[in-house]
């Protein structure tokens, strides 16, 4: 849908005839049909008329600093010229004026962008956009570098994917808004919604989840779909490069839950993190075995919710069944107790405690040998400059 | 008399001597093996364990290592209840109060405040505190162990919080157990200047006439005393 303009250009000017000369005066008007032979011979030139009934009406050659004006005589909504396309096609060629004069490209020429027309009436060939004229495909967030040209939309675009998103797709056309203004559809208050255009499925999912919750409430600090996917390197979850790869989600989930202050804030809890990573699931899958548990897979993805929901998948009620995925015939003793929660007098009284003792004995073990190492070596020092001793004095009274 | 004494002295049979290779054997992969979950955030142990099938060997040999124990201590309990010799070595190793006033005796003696050397029998409370410390600790280690290996059998009866106080113990008591024998066995028998690099006792299970009167002159007082018991 997205890619129509260019896709519908070749089709568009195959039905030019070269042949044709119209003066704009015999410009068909509705009601003005005749009967009788010459009316056939009037249909197939009104049918022509209808797609391109101006072509010599501006025979002006455009410069790339022409001014829009001159694009807009014909591509502006108002225009009636466009009312002789169909409907679909009406909507692709109007250019909303006033959309266009508030967007970030407010400044440049329509042939800044609409390159290789060079004058009118113009073949649509060639008119395809390429952004990357003016703009890098490779964006720096968080100081990493994403690569659009490594993107799993790229990927598809090159197989020929006809639905792949481009720079459009997200960013827009004629109504491009800088990424700062909130109504942009890059801004994070409109990401879901943006990528949902396509991933309608998983736009339902998210909406119902915590973090689409806190979002459609406007909390700025609930991950939105390119918090944990990324921007133009987007990689399918199967790459191992993937922010959301089975490696890289206790990383990415951490960018927000390893802040104290955001979980105490949202009551998510302590330590969440690291008492993971040190659990055997994020120990093993720091080594690189990727078949143990990872955040998503007991906590979800896009349907995330608060273990305090009967319908998580965390939920008490619920963590049987989750467990059981990877540990088949797991009871529901495995509710019975804390899951990556770092042991505390209140949490967990006995692992605390026991921990306590352990390091307690732990740590006066060592002192209470090294003691009596010394003591002994000590020993056998005195002993031995002793016998020296009497060595020496012996050795005097013989003399 | 004197020409009937044997030269050496046997304190480890053989069997004694390959129960305490195995257990080397087995202690050495446990800890190798087990270490990486412990002190998992050693770069080291990263470096060592770089790629899934590493990792998923580690467990298999710290496995193997558990079985090798367990095969083991069954042997050991056997051997200390229906064996005379095993009889009698744990009858010799039981604490008595005896060996604390020894102790303090030992740590008189180093420091000069008396001038003869504590009389120690067969098994002296440093013997006693790494026997009992082992038997302790493989016990502890066997059990939390088999625990966390059938982790899902294991919690049909116990709830994860005693799961995770079963980590705890499997972890800690390891750390322990690792942190007595590099410490204190090594003292005992690598690092102590009479024996320095290593004392060939667990190798050929005998002790010289000199030793035995030097480190165990009571046992060698008795051992005289039935000698001459035999010979009249």
């Amino acid at each position: 849908m997205k890619r129509d303009i260019t896709d519908e250009a070749p089709e568009f000017s195959r039905r030019r005839p070269a042949s044709l000369s119209a003066g704009p005066d015999e410009l068909p008007l509705s009601g003005g049909l005749g009967k009788g032979p010459g009316s056939c011979v009037l249909l197939v030139l009104i049918f022509l008329l209808i797609s391109f009934r101006l072509a010599d009406a501006y025979e002006i050659k455009l410069t790339t600093s022409q001014d829009n004006a001159q694009c807009l005589s014909c591509h502006s909504g108002e225009n009636k010229y466009l009312e002789k396309f169909p409907k679909n096609k009406r909507e692709l060629l109007a250019v909303d004026e006033h959309m266009l004069s508030g967007s970030a490209h407010r400044l440049n020429t329509c042939t800044d962008c609409h390159s290789g027309l060079n004058q009118i009436p113009h073949e649509k060939t060639g008119a395809i956009v390429d952004c990357t004229k003016c703009h890098s495909s490779d964006i720096t967030v968080n100081g990493k570098e994403q690569k659009y040209s490594e993107s799993i939309h790229f990927a598809a675009l090159k197989k020929g994917s006809k639905e792949a998103a481009t720079c459009t797709s997200c960013h827009g056309t004629h109504d491009i808004l800088e990424v700062s203004r909130p109504d942009s559809r890059v801004n994070r208050a409109m990401i879901p919604k943006t990528c949902g255009t396509c991933h309608s499925e998983i736009f339902s999912l998210y909406e119902r989840s915590i973090h689409g919750q806190a979002w459609l409430k406007k909390v700025g600090e609930s991950a939105v779909c390119t918090d944990c996917h990324g921007e133009h390197q987007i990689l399918a979850p199967a790459v191992k490069e993937s922010s959301v790869s089975k490696q890289h989600i206790p990383e990415t989930c951490s960018k927000c839950h390893a802040n104290e202050k955001l979980n105490v804030k949202y009551g998510i809890g302590e330590k969440k993190i690291s008492t993971y990573l040190g659990s055997f699931h994020g120990i093993a899958l720091e080594y690189g075995d990727v078949t143990v548990a990872n955040c998503a897979s007991c906590h979800g993805y896009h349907d995330i919710l608060p273990s305090s929901d009967p319908s998580s998948s965390i939920s008490k009620g619920n963590l049987a069944r989750t467990c059981g995925h990877c540990h088949p015939g797991m009871g529901e003793n495995v509710a019975k107790g804390n899951i990556h929660v770092a042991p505390t007098p209140r949490s967990d009284i006995f692992a605390f405690y026991i921990k306590l003792a352990y390091t307690l004995i732990i740590g006066s073990m060592i002192p209470a040998f090294a003691a009596l190492i010394i003591i002994d070596l000590y020993g056998r020092y005195r002993r031995s400059r002793l016998a020296m001793h009497d060595g020496a004095e012996a050795a005097k009274e013989e003399s | 008399m004197m020409k009937n004494l044997p030269k050496t002295f046997e304190r480890l049979t053989l069997s004694e001597r390959i129960q305490h290779i195995v257990l080397v054997i087995s202690f050495m992969l446990l800890v190798i093996t087990g270490a990486p979950l412990f002190v998992y955030k050693w770069k080291l142990f990263h470096v060592l364990i770089a790629s899934e099938a590493l990792f998923r060997l580690r467990g298999i040999l710290h496995r193997a290592g558990a079985v090798m124990l367990i095969v083991l201590v069954v042997y050991h309990l056997g051997y200390i209840l229906f064996t005379r010799r095993g009889r009698h070595e744990l009858w010799e190793f039981l604490p008595r109060f005896r060996d604390l006033g020894d102790f303090l005796h030992l740590v008189k003696y180093n420091l000069g405040l008396v001038k003869d050397p504590p009389n120690f029998g067969r098994y002296n409370i440093i013997h006693k505190f790494e026997y009992w410390a082992v038997t302790w600790g493989s016990c502890m280690m066997i059990l939390t162990g088999f625990i966390l290996w059938f982790e899902v059998q294991a919690m049909i009866w116990l709830p994860k919080w005693i799961m995770d106080v079963t980590r705890v113990i499997h972890g800690y008591e390891a750390t322990l157990a690792f942190l007595t024998i590099i410490i204190w066995h090594f003292y005992n028998v690598h690092f102590n200047p009479d024996v320095f690099p290593m004392s060939k006792l667990w190798l050929t299970g005998r002790l010289t006439e000199e030793e035995m009167k030097k480190y165990h002159p009571r046992e060698y007082e008795e051992l005289m005393k039935e000698e001459e018991s035999k010979s009249e």
